[in-house]
């Protein structure tokens, strides 16, 4: 009888501690993010910490522009008040944000976006779409966002707009095939501002013959500013469509961000092919989003990518041949960069 | 119809022929040799740094089928049990700009030793351990390379449970507590700031599963059943509390559910 009472009560007493020590453990390691009330000083503050655990450039920049993203702090936390309206609210985020000079940092809310484009807007945009449009003129043909042409000195011209414009194997292999007779190619990629990184990786595959190291890409690994993994290399594979094997003369200018960026650069060098116009816009960073308690949403560079000798690309590629649109080829309806292009062929 | 989910139950409770057993509480399902269906609705709150600094919270909904019968080689002191519980949720930050739409499921299969009329008489202890897998995953509609997070997850868990039928006046009730706590598995999670094009379109893997165990990962699964014998059938009320976290990869997120269950049991 004392026996069994005895196993009775321990068995009792392993259950409770089994449970105290669960429950301890649970309530001592609750998994939780930071309260955050919906005022000027904890939308701030929540913004400060996205960009300061999260984005990528933050050790780069400080080199680089001499950003530090400890004084901005001090510099924009005293230009907060309880009374200050949400549109003044955005206005000093946004300008603190600016700071990064960063095309892929922004800050939306329902009434605007916060951005800081100066990676184009400080500089000549060396692009007519007018002038352009009248190059393709009425007869060009489409495969899906690529436009193009052949041009009357037997010159290919093809106009790919955005990289948010889907492209499969089959438009590009159908257009390189129409213009496969013509003495070179003229890829016109100005004003393009990205969008799918797939895309341009597709696209450029169709312009190199073998294997191709064109670049590396590394992620965060932890919220600190030098928290990196080890980068990684980026190789292109051929494509097994029709490849150009002729001239091919890549136009630029400073809209050229993004994806057209990446796309710029896993070509740059490669046989055959010239880049031509003004120096890419940059933005080599993979954009991640984030929000903030009032609900406004936050864009930020989160992955960088490097060329393939581990050279920051975040603002831009220089081009093979520099060039400038002409603002009195442009009054008589020619586009300079154009025919430049159209002579090295 | 306020309480459809209620009258479900009990129209299923009441076409389920019971095949209980005589006790001396009366004709009941015994709680060792039966299988269970119950659907609960609950609220849910949800926080994943990968995908915001902010918890979501919302509605719940889950479906949890149990099954549970002795094993016959240990002449019935060993039990085993599988549980598959599927939820889904829709959830919002307080600001309500954005929205995460979630769904996972479920599954553990575990053996237990049991102790019967330990305490009191009627009373059955069952301690044992579980093996687990859970895949589903948690979109937020805000867009961006950022938009959704993947769970897989192999777990070992530590299982224990209590049980104990009674009578209220004619009706015989059997109430049970039980616990799964994960203490060691493997779990996918990106990196920090791992982009998902990276490791599907570039494959680039970087400590993408993650030793998982209480310390980084104090999880909990908490059940508590009534079990109401009406005349053939057994009508089966519950709340079910699950507490699911994670600090893997310098990435914190966390699941705590909470959900009224309602179902019908069958004798196996």
């Amino acid at each position: 009888m004392i026996g069994t009472l005895r196993i009775i009560l321990r068995r009792i007493s392993a259950a409770a501690l089994s449970i105290i020590v669960m429950g301890g453990c649970l309530v001592s390691s609750c998994v939780r993010g930071e309260e955050y009330s919906n005022t000027p000083e904890s939308n701030f503050e929540a913004l400060w910490k996205v960009v300061d655990e999260h984005y990528c450039f933050l050790d780069y920049k400080r080199e680089a522009i001499g950003v530090d993203w400890n004084s901005i702090y001090s510099k924009y936390r005293v230009r907060l008040n309880n009374k200050m309206t949400k549109l003044q609210l955005f206005e000093v985020l946004s300008d603190m944000l600016g700071e990064l000079k960063d095309g892929h940092v922004n800050l939306y809310c329902s009434a605007d976006v916060g951005r800081n484009w100066s990676w184009h807007e400080d500089y000549p945009v060396n692009l007519s779409t007018e002038l352009r449009d009248a190059y393709l003129g009425t007869d060009y043909r489409i495969a899906s966002g690529l436009k193009y042409r052949i041009l009357s000195d037997n010159v290919g011209y093809m106009v790919y707009e955005s990289f948010q414009n889907a492209i499969g194997e089959g438009n590009i292999s159908d257009a390189l095939y129409y213009l496969r007779s013509c003495k070179g190619l003229i890829l016109d990629v100005r004003g393009n501002t990205g969008g799918e990184l797939t895309y341009a990786d597709r696209l450029a595959s169709h312009f190199i013959n073998q294997r191709t190291l064109t670049g590396y890409f590394c992620h965060k690994n932890g919220p600190g500013h030098s928290d990196f993994s080890t980068p990684k290399p980026e190789y292109l594979e051929p494509s097994d469509g029709f490849r150009w094997q002729k001239r091919c003369i890549i136009l630029t200018n400073r809209q050229c961000y993004s994806s057209t960026n990446t796309f710029v650069r896993n070509l740059k060098g490669q046989p055959n092919i010239t880049i031509m116009g003004d120096q890419t816009g940059g933005g080599s960073g993979m954009p991640f989003n984030s929000e903030l308690p009032n609900g406004w949403v936050v864009r930020f560079s989160a992955c960088p990518m490097f060329d393939a000798n581990m050279q920051h690309i975040e603002f831009g590629i220089t081009p093979d041949i520099p060039c400038a649109l002409d603002s009195a080829d442009l009054m008589r309806g020619i586009d300079s960069i154009i025919e430049r292009a159209r002579r090295e062929m | 119809m306020r309480f459809p989910i209620l009258t479900i139950a009990l129209t299923l409770c009441s076409l389920t022929k019971g095949q209980g057993v005589d006790t001396q509480y009366g004709k009941c399902a015994p709680a060792d040799r039966q299988t269970s269906v119950t659907f609960g609705i609950g609220r849910t709150n949800q926080y994943d740094t990968y995908l915001s600094p902010l918890e979501y919270a919302g509605p719940q909904i889950t479906i949890m089928n149990e099954r549970i019968r002795p094993l016959q080689s240990s002449g019935g002191r060993v039990l085993f049990q599988s549980v598959l519980e599927a939820d889904a949720n829709l959830s919002r930050t307080k600001a309500k700009t954005s929205r995460y739409a979630g769904a996972d499921i479920h599954y553990d299969a575990g053996w237990y030793r049991a102790w019967r009329d330990v305490i009191f008489k009627n009373m059955t202890l069952r301690a044992g351990a579980q093996v687990g897998a859970t895949v589903g995953g948690l979109y937020c509609t805000r867009g961006g390379n950022n938009p959704a997070q993947a769970h897989a997850q192999v777990r070992l868990s530590l299982s224990a449970a209590a049980q104990y039928s009674f009578k209220i006046k004619r009706l015989p009730v059997t109430a049970r507590y039980q616990a799964d706590a994960p203490m060691l598995g493997a779990a996918f999670s990106p990196d920090y700031g791992q982009s998902y094009y990276e490791l599907f379109i570039k494959s680039g893997y970087d400590h993408n599963i993650v030793f998982t165990h209480p310390a980084n990962a104090p999880t909990i699964r908490q059940l508590t059943t009534l079990d109401l014998t009406l005349r053939h059938s057994t009508l089966r009320l519950g709340y079910l509390c699950t507490i699911r976290q994670g600090k893997l990869n310098h990435l914190r997120q966390h699941q705590w559910a909470r959900s009224f269950m309602i179902g019908w049991c069958k004798t196996l």
